[in-house]
């Protein structure tokens, strides 16, 4: 299907299937933006979660952006973390940033591009946060 | 070390996303998708060059997540 939809708006990607813990596929400092949707939520531990923020780490551009948008609360039955990671709290997703050496650019502060996000009982449920690459 | 069975990523330069949001060519996406996306394009458009290469990595349990369901740009 998204080959389709390339075909369909005239655009050309790379589409892979594999790993995002691995991204070998990417040399070193190559990639502007990374983006996640509601997807490493999915790893199935917190170990893989870490090795997709070091190889965004490794991929990005010095000055590039690490955007996610993933749950901050449970909201599946299985969001035990038995089979998945399923939400990031905010103690999780500040460390992840810091121990990979990205700022947090937006989304949770100083600027808040987040006001769309999902809420439930006025509670955020929804990540919008942008992560940038520190400079070195 | 376990990995998510369902995994895709792909890549596309930063303008042909923004060429397709201008386009609003996924017609079936979500809007709200669409406004995040645009959101953030507008707010940091100077930091992107022609050819910039942009990675999305999605996934899913189960689920056939595709260009048009992740919507994304």
């Amino acid at each position: 299907m998204s080959r389709q939809l390339l075909e369909q708006v005239k655009m050309e990607a790379l589409i892979s299937q594999g790993s995002f813990t691995d991204l070998s596929l990417f040399d070193d400092a190559s990639i502007k933006l990374i983006y996640t949707q509601s997807s490493i939520q999915n790893a199935r531990t917190m170990a893989d979660v870490e090795m997709i923020f070091q190889e965004a780490t490794r991929v990005l551009m010095p000055d590039g952006f690490f955007v996610l948008w993933e749950s901050r609360v449970p909201r599946h039955k299985d969001a035990n973390r038995k089979r998945r990671v399923a939400y990031f709290t905010e103690e999780e997703m500040h460390r992840l940033g810091s121990d990979h050496n990205f700022t947090i650019y937006s989304g949770e502060q100083p600027e808040d591009i987040s006001s769309d996000s999902n809420r439930v009982g006025g509670r955020k449920i929804t990540w919008t946060i942008v992560f940038r690459k520190i400079l070195v | 070390m376990t990995a998510p069975q369902h995994a895709y990523v792909f890549t596309l330069t930063a303008e042909e996303l923004k060429k397709t949001i201008r386009a609003e060519t996924f017609e079936k996406g979500s809007p709200r998708s669409i406004r995040k996306n645009q959101k953030f394009f507008e707010k940091y458009a100077d930091a992107f060059q022609p050819g910039d290469a942009v990675l999305e990595l999605a996934s899913g349990e189960g689920r056939n997540l595709t260009l048009s369901k992740n919507r994304s740009f």
